[in-house]
Parts: structure tokens; C-alpha cells; sequence
């Protein structure tokens, strides 16, 4: 293989495993204060470029404005699903998963309702305002300006997802909940409501992701399930909750998808990575860089 | 004799509610109806072969609790391994069928590995990612799978005069039917008990010995094994098979089909495949927005109604014939059971520490067999503690704990359990929908020798050793004086006889051991006194008894040896009069002068 070709699927990888991490980030936001995993977290990515080509694409919105549109439409749908599928089941104090059905139930409402309106076809999004799609090289590496700008968005945006968990009164009180929700409340933190805040953000976040992702892969009705998958690979090789470990396993995931390409064709390259995931997770539960935190049946 | 007669009763109210004359009712019904006309028998084909699968997904999801979205995903390799055995390589359809039941037990089994470690929202996940990648391999390796064109041709399974599409309908009524018994007599033994135990996440499965891991592992093997078989049985109705119809959608049919009809019900996936699979296709106008209305049902019922359609037509039912039942006179004490050997235990500088605080500190103590020891102490003492580590629950952080000299630190609360140790929790941990007699028989599970193989096909052992256990339920229920409330659901006790059924449940064991965490708190005053008799009765049988317990009344009455623990550190130790005469302890209990 010529170095070039090595180098081009590696800026490909690495960019769609940053995308892979956003929606595993995203993951990491909802679950943080509730312990619940959302099935519909995927959905919003599909969503963000869904509408992203309904506001940016169909209806010409200057970038900025379409994007924050998006943005508050699916924030407003997360903390709809929270209020309808999630706090119900949060009030009963039980080993019952009631949330999986429920939060699945709302992604195939989300799913089977975008497909009624948008239809199966692929959509075009505009890439982010000042960059392009047109290949550049800087020596022997091929890659676009979006691209560059996707990796710098979701390193930064993780600095700052830190920092307000470490920094900001709301973020130590999320921590606080997720550490101990009965103790937390007994400080006088209210868990419901950050609870809405966290499906708010989270679903936010992942629209802006697919915004962000959709002119590197094409939006389409069936994004969401996907990229729910490979969130959650990221999240369960990186360690659940740990951003930083998701942002890695999410690019690592994204660089061998991209340099398997070269030998193994789409359905191998699932089968291989669905592999690696059983193996990882038989091995190391907890992900590659998860401490080993106390076993939840 | 009063026991088998109420058992009686309670066996012919049990057999008649809404739910299963329903349940008979549309199964007549369906039927019928598919004897119509040939579109009918299609349809109706396609119900059982759904229903098969729905059956063994509801034992994993419903009875286990653990969500699976690959069932239609395991229903496909099973069908693609039919067809391609009995097309490509020329088998009967039944040893093809067999191959798929394995085929569908191994790839389930496979998924399900890291999810015995894990919390079960992993398994989700990793079904998702499997439903997606199995279509698209039956794509690729079209070498083996005739890649978009799939296999045609798949032959219809036939038993002597069972021919053509009709014979093949009544095979599946017949399988159908059959694997309903199994599960029947599944649900309704401890392995049953054992799956509903782990699914509500009660910490008593591990203190009667349950290992989560095997249950698990028998749930995935055995739903895995339904979708397998399904698949084969899919195959030969469609014909041909193909990876369109193998998708998503398909998969999560079965999904639909369990917890709408009534997860953990055995009547479940039949109403969920009547309502949603057999009605959708008759009104085939709302086809399109299918999954939508589906999607809305889900999250609905999820909320409102998650015990289902089936478990709805079962609450509409109790409402009614509720108030017969209360109100049933207790039983007195009856000496019947068998003695047991008890085993001493030896604990020796055993040191617990929850970080800065030493919840024990340097535990010294021994207990005879059979003798009654009780510990007391005030509030945080480490009482609670102590028994906690001694079961297993908790790991220590130094000492021995032994058990006629087998070491119990580092061991598990199941393997402790297998070795004749019992335990009751301060709130008493019944299963709350199962009827008393039925929680007391789950209290046997260490010891039942029937495997489950033998329970399932219900053999000769396992209804002996059903028969036996039972029986001996009785009598321990009427030990402690509950005799009367066999058939009530645990729920509906009082918080004192839940503590006596767990007492009764634990002693079903025969343990060598038994710890009692203030089986006093809570009691009337004929309870206290039936209970003081109740722990004599245990040292009569031999058991050795541990407990702890602040009604120095019952402890005067009833204890060999007394221990006093204070802020994690033995206070006194003797019998009742010494200890309650030491000053020590009269000043840690009044807060006498430090």
C-alpha cells in the first residue's frame, strides 16, 4: 500500500471516529446524572442532519442560524423524551430496565416518523461555514478543510464538556447525582432537574454532530441506528462516562473501520468490529481505559 | 391434611382466572379460523411460528428481565441454516431443524457472554449491532447464502399423515403447544423462582444460592434455542428465504410481541402475537404507519402498563376474586421436621472497614452447634455488618470466618449458601407476586437434585421432588404458624409474617447454619411469643443459629451465648444474665457515665 492511500483512510478514520465519538459523547451526557442509556441518542445525530439539510440545504438559512435552529429543536425533543419515557421510570425505585423499552420505543417513533417525512434518499448538508470538501495535501496527507475543523470541534468540545463537570456549579452537581442521587438531593440538589438539563444537552450535542457529520457521510434515515452502535462501542471500549476514553476508543474504532476497508468489504468490517467488541468486552468489562469500578448487575 | 386441601383450592382457583380461560379461548379460536380457508392457514402458520419464538424470547426478556433486539436476528440464522441444509446439502428437514435450534443456542450464548458480567443494557447494544451486521453477512457471503437471491426451496417438515400445509400447521400447534408445557413447568419451579428473583434484582436470590451467571446463561441458551427452532420452522413456510426480510423491523416484532403481551407471563406471547402480529395483518390498510402506532404503544405501555395486555386481563380478574382469600385462620406449631446437623462457626480478628470506619474491628467469637448465639449492640455496632460478611455479601478486610473449619472469606453469598448457610434480611426479601407456599419452596433450591432438564419435561423426579417439597413447605409454614396464608402472594403479608415466611423459606434449606437479622422488629405480641418458640424449635432440629436482635426479652429466653458488639469491637461476651449484668454494656445501651 502506498504511504498516500495509508495516509488518506487514517484522515478518514480518524474523522468518522470522531464523529463515532460524538455520539458516544453524547451517550456519556445523558447517562451522567440518570444512569440511563438512551436508545434514542442516535436517532438525534440522524436528526441534526436530517433537519441540517431542511434548514441549511432546502430552506438556504445562513449556517449559524439553521445550525442553532437544529440544535434547540432536538435539545427541546430530548428533554420532551425525558419528561415522557424517562422520568416515569426514574420514579420507581427498581431493578426494572423500564427505560430500554421506553427509550426505544421513542427511537422508533423518531425513526418511522423521519422516514415518513424525508423519505429514504440520501441528503446533502454544506460543510461548516469557511472550509470546503476539496481535497488539499500538505506533503503526503490528503485531507479537507472540514475534516480538520471536526477534529478541532470535538477536542474542543470535550475540554469544555470537562470543564463544566469540573468547574461550574450545574456540572459538580450532575457529578454529585450521578455519584449519589439520594445524597445529592439531600444537599438540596434537585436530580429532575438536571436530569432534564443532561437529555437536553446531550441531545443538542449530538445534533450538532450529525450537522457536523452529515457532509462526511450523507444523511439519511438510517443513520441513527448506526451511529447509536458505534456510540456505544466507543463508550464500552473507552470506558462508560469517561469522555476522554470514548473520544480515543471512538478514533480508534473510526481507523480500523477505514484501513479494513482496503481487504474487508461493509458487512466484514461490522462482523469484525462487533468481534472485537465481545472480545474487549470479555476480557475487560470495564473498556480498554475504564478503571475497574464496581460491577452493576 | 388441611395443607393439601387448601393446596387444592388454591390449584383450581389458580387454574381458572381470565387470563388462561382467555388465553384457551383465542387459541380454539385461532385455530378454527385458520381451518377457514388457505389464507388463513398462511396467516395463522406465520402466528404460530412467531409464537414459538416469542415463547422462548419471553424467557429471556420477561422472566429474566434482559432485553434482546436479535431475536429476529437468531430467527434468521436459524432459518438460513435449515435452508441451506435441506437445499444445499440435501437434509430432511428435521435433522435441519435440530441444526438451527443449535445454530440459534450458540449465537445467542455467544452475545450473550460479556453480558453476564455486565449490566444487561450492554446486551442491548450488542444484539443491535448484531441484527445490523447479520443481514448484511448473508449479503457478502452470498457463496453460502445466495447472497441477495437467497435459498429457494426449503421442503416442509411432514410426520405420517401429517402432510402438506395443513399437516404442517398442526405440527406447529403441536410444538407450540408442547414448548408451552415446558416453560410451564419451568416458570413454575425454582428455576423458574431463580429467574424472577435476578430480574427484580433481589439480593435473596444470592442468600438462597442462585448463581446469576448460570441463570443467565440458561436464559440466553434456551431463547436462543426458541428463535433457532422458529427460524427452521420460518424457513419452511416461506420457502424461500431471503436477507430483505430479515430486518430491523423483523427483529424488533418479536420484541413488540412479548412486552406488549405480557413480558413474564406464560399467556403473553400468544395475546401479543394475536394483537400484533395476526390483527396488523388484517387490517392491512394501517400497514404503513405500523411501526409508528407500535412505537407509540411501546413507550406507553412501558409506562402505564408493563405488565402487558395479559397481565392486564390477569389485574381486571384478581380485582374480583381477591376477597375470598384474606382472612384465612394460622395454623399452630407443629413439630414434623427433619433434624438437621448444625455446623459451628468460627470467626476469628475479622475486620471490616468502610473507608475511615472500622465497622469491625478485631471480631473474636465462636458459636456451637447448635446452640442459639445472639449478637446485640446498638445502632451501628456492626451487627448487620457482621452477618453481611459472614454470608458473603461483603468482602473483610482481615480474619478467618469458618464453617466447620472451611474457610468462608473470598467466597461468594451463592457458594456460601451451597454450603448450608441461610440467612433473613431486615427487611424481609419475598418475591411479592409469588404466593408464600411458592416463595417457601424457593428456599430449596440448593438442595433439589432434579436438574432442569428433568423439571422441564417434567419427569418423574422432578414431580416426586415437587411433591416432596411442598409438602415439607407446608409443614415449615405451619411451623411458623403461616400455614393458612400458603396461597395469598408474599405482598400481602404483614411485615411480621413476611419475616416468619422468610424464616420458613430459609429453613427449607436445611442449612447447617442460619443467620437472623431482628427477626423480632415488627412482631405483634402472639407473633413474639410463637417467634421464641419458633427459635427453640430451630435448636431442637439441630441448626445452629445466629441472630441478631435488640427484644432483650426474647434474647433472655432464648440465647445460649450473647455477644456484645460496640462500634465494631466485642463489648462482653457470655451468656444473657453475665452480659445483660455487665456494666460495660449497661452503660454503651444507657449512656451511662464515660
Amino acid at each position: 500500500m502506498l504511504l498516500e492511500d495509508f495516509l488518506a483512510l487514517m484522515v478518514n478514520g480518524v474523522t468518522l471516529g470522531a464523529v463515532y465519538a460524538m455520539a458516544g459523547i453524547g451517550l456519556n451526557i445523558a447517562y451522567k446524572p440518570t444512569n440511563v442509556f438512551n436508545l434514542a441518542q442516535g436517532e438525534f445525530v440522524m436528526l441534526g442532519a436530517m433537519l441540517g439539510w431542511l434548514f441549511l440545504t432546502d430552506m438556504s438559512m445562513a449556517w449559524i442560524v439553521g445550525t442553532i435552529g437544529v440544535v434547540l429543536a432536538v435539545g427541546a425533543l430530548g428533554v420532551l423524551e425525558e419528561r415522557v419515557a424517562v422520568a416515569p421510570h426514574l420514579k420507581v425505585q427498581s431493578h426494572h430496565h423500564g427505560w430500554l423499552i421506553s427509550t426505544l420505543a421513542f427511537s422508533i417513533i423518531i425513526i418511522n416518523i423521519a422516514d415518513q417525512v424525508f423519505r429514504a434518499d440520501p441528503r446533502f448538508v454544506p460543510s461548516l461555514p469557511g472550509t470546503s470538501l476539496d481535497t488539499m495535501f500538505v506533503g503526503p496527507v490528503a485531507f479537507n478543510t472540514h475534516q480538520v475543523a471536526v477534529l478541532v470541534i470535538v477536542v474542543a468540545s470535550v475540554f469544555a464538556i470537562e470543564y463544566v463537570y469540573r468547574r461550574t456549579r450545574i456540572g459538580k452537581a450532575i457529578s454529585a447525582v450521578s455519584e449519589d442521587r439520594d445524597g445529592a438531593r439531600l444537599n438540596g440538589i434537585n436530580p429532575l432537574h438536571l436530569t432534564m438539563i443532561s437529555f437536553a444537552a446531550g441531545a443538542a450535542y449530538c445534533a450538532f454532530a450529525g450537522i457536523i457529520a452529515a457532509p462526511l457521510m450523507l444523511a439519511s434515515t438510517s443513520l441513527g441506528l448506526a451511529l447509536l452502535v458505534k456510540g456505544f462501542m466507543a463508550i464500552a471500549l473507552g470506558g462508560v462516562g469517561s469522555n476522554w476514553g470514548t473520544l480515543l476508543a471512538g478514533i480508534i474504532i473510526g481507523c480500523v473501520e477505514s484501513l479494513s476497508s482496503i481487504t474487508l468489504s461493509t458487512g466484514y468490517r461490522q462482523l469484525l468490529l462487533l468481534g472485537i467488541l465481545l472480545v474487549v468486552l470479555l476480557i475487560r468489562p470495564n473498556g480498554l481505559f475504564g478503571k475497574a469500578a464496581g460491577r452493576s448487575v | 391434611m388441611s395443607g393439601s386441601a387448601n393446596q387444592a383450592v388454591g390449584r383450581a382457583g389458580a387454574r381458572f382466572t381470565p387470563e388462561t380461560v382467555l388465553c384457551a379461548i383465542l387459541a380454539v379460536g385461532a385455530v378454527a379460523v385458520a381451518f377457514v380457508n388457505g389464507h388463513y392457514l398462511t396467516l395463522f402458520t406465520f402466528a404460530a411460528v412467531y409464537l414459538i419464538g416469542a415463547m422462548g424470547l419471553n424467557v429471556l426478556t420477561g422472566y429474566m428481565g434482559i432485553i434482546s433486539i436479535a431475536h429476529g436476528a437468531l430467527v434468521c440464522v436459524g432459518a438460513y441454516a435449515t435452508a441451506i441444509a435441506t437445499v444445499n446439502y440435501g437434509w430432511n428437514f428435521w435433522p435441519a431443524a435440530g441444526l438451527s435450534t443449535l445454530v440459534g443456542l450458540g449465537f445467542s450464548v455467544l452475545l450473550g457472554l460479556p453480558a453476564l458480567r455486565l449490566s444487561s443494557w450492554y446486551f442491548v447494544l450488542i444484539t443491535i449491532a448484531f441484527t445490523l451486521v447479520v443481514p448484511a453477512m448473508l449479503v457478502e457471503w452470498r457463496d453460502f447464502t445466495g447472497g441477495y437471491a437467497g435459498v429457494i426451496g426449503i421442503p416442509s417438515p411432514s410426520i405420517g399423515p401429517l402432510q402438506g400445509q395443513t399437516g404442517f400447521f398442526v405440527i406447529l400447534v403441536a410444538v407450540a403447544a408442547l414448548l408451552w408445557w415446558i416453560i410451564a413447568n419451568l416458570v413454575n419451579s425454582r428455576i423458574g423462582w431463580a429467574l424472577h428473583a435476578l430480574r427484580d434484582g433481589n439480593i435473596g436470590a444470592q442468600a438462597n444460592g442462585i448463581s446469576s451467571a448460570r441463570m443467565r446463561l440458561f436464559a440466553f441458551a434456551f431463547s436462543g434455542a426458541c428463535a433457532g427452532l422458529a427460524g427452521a420452522f420460518y424457513a419452511a413456510a416461506k420457502i424461500v428465504v431471503t436477507p430483505e426480510e430479515f430486518s430491523f423491523e423483523f427483529s424488533i416484532l418479536f420484541l413488540f410481541i412479548v412486552v406488549l403481551g405480557g413480558p413474564g407471563r406464560l399467556a403473553g406471547p400468544l395475546f401479543g402475537v394475536l394483537a400484533f402480529y395476526v390483527l396488523p395483518e388484517l387490517l392491512t390498510a394501517l400497514r404503513e404507519y405500523r411501526m409508528i402506532v407500535f412505537g407509540f404503544g411501546l413507550l406507553a405501555f412501558s409506562v402505564f402498563l408493563p405488565a402487558g395486555l395479559a397481565g392486564g386481563v390477569d389485574q381486571v380478574g384478581r380485582r374480583r376474586s381477591r376477597k375470598a382469600m384474606v382472612g384465612a385462620p394460622t395454623g399452630r406449631l407443629k413439630h414434623e421436621a427433619e433434624p438437621v446437623e448444625g455446623a459451628s462457626l468460627t470467626i476469628a480478628n475479622l475486620r471490616k472497614q468502610f473507608g475511615g470506619l472500622k465497622a469491625l474491628d478485631d471480631v473474636t467469637l465462636n458459636v456451637e452447634p447448635g446452640s442459639i448465639h445472639v449478637i446485640v449492640g446498638p445502632n451501628g455496632s456492626g451487627k448487620t455488618t457482621l452477618l453481611n460478611v459472614v454470608s458473603g455479601f461483603y468482602p473483610a478486610n482481615g480474619g478467618t470466618i469458618k464453617l466447620d473449619g472451611a474457610e468462608l472469606l473470598g467466597m461468594a453469598p451463592e457458594q456460601i449458601a451451597k454450603l448450608g448457610v441461610q440467612r433473613t434480611f431486615q427487611t424481609p426479601k419475598l418475591l411479592g407476586d409469588l404466593s408464600v407456599l411458592e416463595n417457601t419452596c424457593f428456599g430449596a433450591y440448593t438442595r433439589e437434585k432434579a436438574s432442569g432438564f428433568e423439571i422441564a419435561l417434567s419427569l418423574l423426579r422432578a414431580v416426586r421432588e415437587k411433591r416432596e417439597i411442598t409438602r415439607e413447605a407446608h409443614q415449615l409454614l405451619s411451623l411458623v404458624g403461616l400455614d393458612g396464608m400458603a396461597h395469598l402472594p408474599a405482598a400481602e403479608l404483614t411485615h411480621g409474617q413476611q419475616r416468619l415466611a422468610e424464616i420458613a423459606r430459609a429453613l427449607m434449606a436445611r442449612p447447617r447454619l442460619i443467620l437472623l437479622d431482628e427477626p423480632a422488629a415488627g412482631l405483634s405480641m402472639g407473633e413474639l411469643d410463637r417467634l421464641g418458640d419458633l427459635l427453640k424449635e430451630i435448636r431442637r432440629l439441630g441448626m445452629t443459629l445466629v441472630m441478631v436482635e435488640h427484644h432483650i426479652e426474647l434474647v433472655a429466653n432464648v440465647a445460649d451465648h450473647v455477644t456484645v458488639l460496640d462500634q465494631g469491637r466485642i463489648l462482653a461476651a457470655g451468656t444473657s444474665e453475665e452480659v445483660f449484668n455487665d456494666e460495660a454494656v449497661i452503660n454503651a445501651y444507657m449512656g451511662g457515665a464515660k
